[in-house]
C-alpha cells in the first residue's frame, strides 16, 4: 500500500516537474507565475530564465536554431554572434545561439539555448547590457550546464 | 396707420397705386437697415413678432431663439458652447424623424413656441455646418460600408446616399468628430477634407426677409379685405400670390440651411484595394507564438 501511495507521489512529482538551472552565484531568483518557469536576474539586470513550450514531435535542433535565429534576425533586429553545441547536466544535447543587439546606445547581449524535447522545446534564454553580461559570462555557462531537463 | 386710414377713404382711389408700391417696396429686397426699422416700428408690427403657429413656421422663431442666446461678442471663449446650443435647437427642427428616434435622449425637445422679438436677429455669432470628404483605400467596401452605417446610426446619423463605391452620412453636428475618427478608423484614408462654413449671417438674413414678407402678407391681406374696386382687389391678390410665393420659398431654404447646420455631411468615397494573396513580408513566421516572445524585451522584463 505504501508502495502504491509512494508511486503515485512520484508521478505527480515528476508531471509537476519543469525544467530547472543552478541560480548562479550573485544573481537573485525570481517569483515566476507566467512566462518562464524559473527566472534569476543579477543586481545589474543580467537575467537569466528557463521555460518549455509546445512543439510538435520529434523537431531537430538545427530547425529550431534556424527558426530563432530567422525570427530575432529578420524580425527584431538581432545579430548572431556566435552559435555552439551545449549539453543539460542530464545529457541531453542542444546549441546556443548567440545574439547582440544595440538599444538606446547599448549593446547587449542575448543567449538562447534550446533543447528539443518530445513534443516540447526547453529554452533557457540570459541576456543584459554586454558590460556587466561579460562579467557574468562563466556564472552562465555553469547555469546551462546546471539544467535539469524533466 | 396712413396706409390703411388712406386705404379706407372710398374718395381716394388714386393714391392706391402709390400705397400699394410702397407696401410692396417693403416686400421685397434683402435684410436691409430699413426693413429692420420696419419692422422695428410699432405701426407695422404693432408689438413684438409672434412666430405663426403654421407647421413650417417653426424655423424663424427657432433661429431667433438662438440668436437670443448668442453671447455678447466679449464672450468669445463662450462661442463653441454657443454653437453646440444653437445646433442643438436647430436639429429639432431639421432632424428627420427617422434620424431622431434612434437617440431620444441626445435630441433636444422641440422648442416652446414664444413670442419672438425681430430685433433677435440683429444679434451676431457664428452658425457652422461642417462638412467633410475622404477617400477611403479598404480591402472590402461592402464590409466597410456596412461597419460605417453602424457606426453613423450608433452617433444617432443616418446614411443619405450610398452606391458601390460612395456613401454619404449625416450626422448630428456635435457627433462630427466622432464620426470623422468613425471613417478614419474604417479604412486607409488617402485623402481627407474637413471644412467648417460660417453660414450666420445667410441664416439671419433669411429670417429677417421671412419676417419682412410675413409682415407684408398681413397688411396686404388686410388691404385686401378693405378693397372695394374688383381691380384694386385683383391686384392686391395678385401681389399677395407672389409674396406667398416669396414666404414659401423662404421657409425652404431656411430648412434646408438649417438642416444643414444640425447635421454634418461626411462624403465618404471607396478605393477598393488588392489584398495580397500570400504574406510578402521579410518575416516568415511559423505558426509557433512563441517565437514572438523571444529576446530582450521579456526577459529584462522585470516588473510585475
Amino acid at each position: 500500500m505504501n508502495i502504491r501511495i509512494a508511486a503515485v507521489c512520484l508521478f505527480l512529482f515528476s508531471a509537476c516537474a519543469h525544467a530547472s538551472f543552478d541560480t548562479p552565484r550573485e544573481f537573485a531568483k525570481l517569483d515566476e507565475e507566467g512566462r518562464y518557469a524559473e527566472r534569476a536576474t543579477s543586481a545589474h539586470g543580467v537575467v537569466i530564465a528557463v521555460r518549455e513550450v509546445d512543439a510538435p514531435e520529434d523537431t531537430s535542433v538545427a530547425f529550431w536554431s534556424e527558426a530563432i535565429t530567422q525570427r530575432l534576425k529578420a524580425g527584431q533586429g538581432y545579430a548572431l554572434l556566435e552559435s555552439r553545441d551545449v549539453k543539460a547536466r542530464s545529457g541531453e544535447a542542444g546549441r546556443l545561439l548567440g545574439f547582440g543587439h544595440d538599444q538606446n546606445g547599448h549593446t547587449y547581449d542575448y543567449w538562447v539555448a534550446v533543447f528539443p524535447q518530445k513534443k516540447k522545446v526547453v529554452l533557457l534564454e540570459a541576456g543584459g547590457r554586454r558590460d556587466h553580461f561579460a562579467k557574468a559570462k562563466n556564472e552562465l555557462e555553469r547555469a546551462i550546464a546546471s539544467l535539469a531537463l524533466n | 396707420m396712413p396706409t390703411n386710414r388712406a386705404f379706407q377713404r372710398p374718395g381716394c382711389p388714386g393714391r392706391l397705386p402709390f400705397l400699394l408700391a410702397l407696401v410692396l417696396a417693403g416686400c421685397s429686397g434683402s435684410a436691409t437697415a430699413a426693413h429692420q426699422a420696419h419692422l422695428d416700428s410699432s405701426e407695422t408690427a404693432g408689438a413684438d413678432y409672434a412666430a405663426p403657429a403654421m407647421p413650417g413656421a417653426d424655423v424663424p422663431a427657432q433661429e431667433a431663439q438662438v440668436m437670443a442666446s448668442a453671447p455678447s461678442p466679449t464672450a468669445a471663449p463662450r462661442r463653441r458652447w454657443f454653437q453646440r446650443e444653437a445646433t442643438s435647437e436647430l436639429m429639432a427642427a431639421a432632424t428627420p424623424k427617422e434620424a431622431q428616434e434612434p437617440a431620444p435622449a441626445e435630441a433636444p425637445a422641440m422648442p416652446e413656441q414664444k413670442p419672438q422679438t425681430a430685433t433677435d436677429a440683429t444679434q451676431a455669432g457664428p452658425i457652422l455646418v461642417y462638412t467633410a470628404s475622404f477617400l477611403l483605400s479598404v480591402y472590402e467596401v461592402e464590409k466597410a460600408q456596412l461597419a460605417l452605417k453602424a457606426a453613423t446610426q450608433k452617433l444617432g446619423g443616418f446614411i443619405s446616399v450610398q452606391n458601390d463605391t460612395q456613401i454619404t452620412l449625416r450626422v448630428p453636428a456635435d457627433k462630427f468628430e466622432d464620426a470623422l475618427t468613425a471613417v478614419e478608423t474604417t479604412g486607409k484614408v488617402r485623402a481627407r477634407n474637413v471644412q467648417a462654413l460660417d453660414v450666420g449671417d445667410e441664416y439671419r438674413d433669411l429670417g429677417i426677409r421671412l419676417r419682412t414678407a410675413e409682415a407684408v402678407r398681413t397688411r396686404l391681406e388686410a388691404m385686401l379685405a378693405r378693397a372695394e374696386k374688383i381691380d384694386d382687389a385683383l391686384r392686391v391678390e395678385q401681389e399677395l400670390e407672389r409674396v406667398v410665393r416669396e414666404i414659401e420659398l423662404l421657409k425652404g431654404q431656411l430648412r434646408s440651411l438649417g438642416d444643414r447646420i444640425a447635421f454634418s455631411t461626411l462624403v465618404v468615397e471607396f478605393r477598393p484595394e488588392a489584398r495580397p494573396d500570400i504574406d510578402d513580408s521579410d518575416v516568415f513566421r511559423l505558426p509557433y507564438p512563441w517565437l514572438d516572445e523571444l529576446g530582450l524585451h521579456h526577459l529584462l522584463e522585470l516588473t510585475p
